[in-house]
C-alpha cells in the first residue's frame, strides 16, 4: 500500500506532476520531519525512511540514504536557530562527534554478529523507560 | 570521560541503524544532567559532521535520489524553521515532557517493528 506513485518521475528525467495530492503528501511529510527535527534535536529518520519506504514506494537503501541528505541541510537549519538561543555546548558536542562516529563504524561492523531483531526489542523498552522517567 | 562512553554507545546503535540519535537527548539530560534545549542542541550539532560523512558515501554508492531530496527537504526546511523556533520559545520542564512522550512512541514503534529484509 502507498499513497502516490512517484517512481516514474524521480527515476527519468520527467519533471514531477505538481498535483494536489503530491504537494500535500511530499510537503506533510517533510514538515513533519522538519519539525521533529527543530523541536526535539534529533534526526527525523526514524520518521522518514518509514513514511519513505511505506508511503513512497522507495527501496530501503534508497530511503536511508536519501533521509540522510534530507536531514542534513534540515539539522543545520536547528543547529544555527539552537546556537543563536545559545542553547549549543560545542566543546560537549565535539566529543559526542568524535565518540560517536568511532561508535558509528563499530556498530556498522558489528551489524552481521549482532541479532538486531532482539536487541531492537530491548531498545524499545528502553526508549519507552527513558520517556516514561522523562514524562514524570 | 561519561560524555565519550555515551557518545560511543550511541554511536554503536546508530552504526547498527538502531537511531542512536533518539537515545543521546535522554542520555545527556538523565546522566549528565544537560539542560534539555541544550541537550537537544548537542545532538543537532554533533550530527551534522557525521551525517556530512554518511551523505558522500550514499552519493558514491548512488543511494541518493536527488529529485525527491528536493521536493521533501522544501518541507523539512520549513519544519526545522518553525520547530527550532518553537523549541526555544518553550521552557524546559514542558519539552522535557514532549520529548519523553515521542519517546514512548518511538519505544512503542521500535519494540512492535519487524526488520527490513534488506540491508
Amino acid at each position: 500500500m502507498k499513497f502516490i506513485n512517484l517512481n516514474k518521475f524521480i527515476d527519468s528525467k520527467e519533471p514531477l506532476k505538481l498535483t494536489y495530492k503530491n504537494i500535500v503528501v511530499l510537503g506533510l511529510i517533510g514538515i513533519i520531519t522538519g519539525l521533529i527535527n527543530g523541536l526535539l534535536g534529533i534526526g527525523g529518520g526514524t520518521i522518514l525512511i518509514p513514511a519513505m519506504v511505506f508511503l513512497l514506494g522507495q527501496k530501503q537503501h534508497i530511503a536511508h540514504g536519501t533521509s540522510l541528505s534530507i536531514i542534513l541541510p534540515t539539522a543545520i537549519v536547528s543547529t544555527f536557530i539552537y546556537q543563536a538561543n545559545s542553547h549549543i555546548d560545542w566543546a560537549l558536542a565535539l566529543k559526542i562527534a568524535i565518540s560517536g562516529m568511532l561508535g558509528g563504524y563499530l556498530g556498522a561492523r558489528l551489524m552481521q554478529y549482532i541479532p538486531a531483531r532482539h536487541l531492537r526489542k530491548l531498545f524499545g523498552i528502553f526508549m519507552a523507560a527513558a520517556g516514561i522517567r522523562m514524562i514524570f | 570521560m561519561l560524555i565519550y562512553i555515551i557518545g560511543l554507545l550511541m554511536g554503536i546503535l546508530s552504526g547498527l541503524a538502531m537511531g542512536g540519535g533518539t537515545l543521546l537527548v535522554p542520555a545527556l539530560v538523565i546522566l549528565m544532567n544537560i539542560p534539555q534545549h541544550t541537550a537537544q542542541g548537542i545532538c543537532l550539532a554533533a550530527f551534522i559532521p557525521t551525517a556530512a560523512v554518511a551523505v558522500i558515501t550514499h552519493l558514491k554508492q548512488k543511494n541518493i535520489k536527488l529529485k525527491l531530496t528536493l521536493y521533501l527537504a522544501i518541507g523539512a526546511l520549513l519544519g526545522a524553521f518553525l520547530g527550532a523556533t518553537w523549541a526555544n520559545h518553550v521552557d524546559a520542564p514542558l519539552l522535557r515532557k514532549i520529548f519523553g512522550v515521542f519517546l514512548v512512541l518511538m519505544g512503542i514503534y521500535e519494540f512492535f517493528s519487524k526488520p527490513t529484509q534488506e540491508k
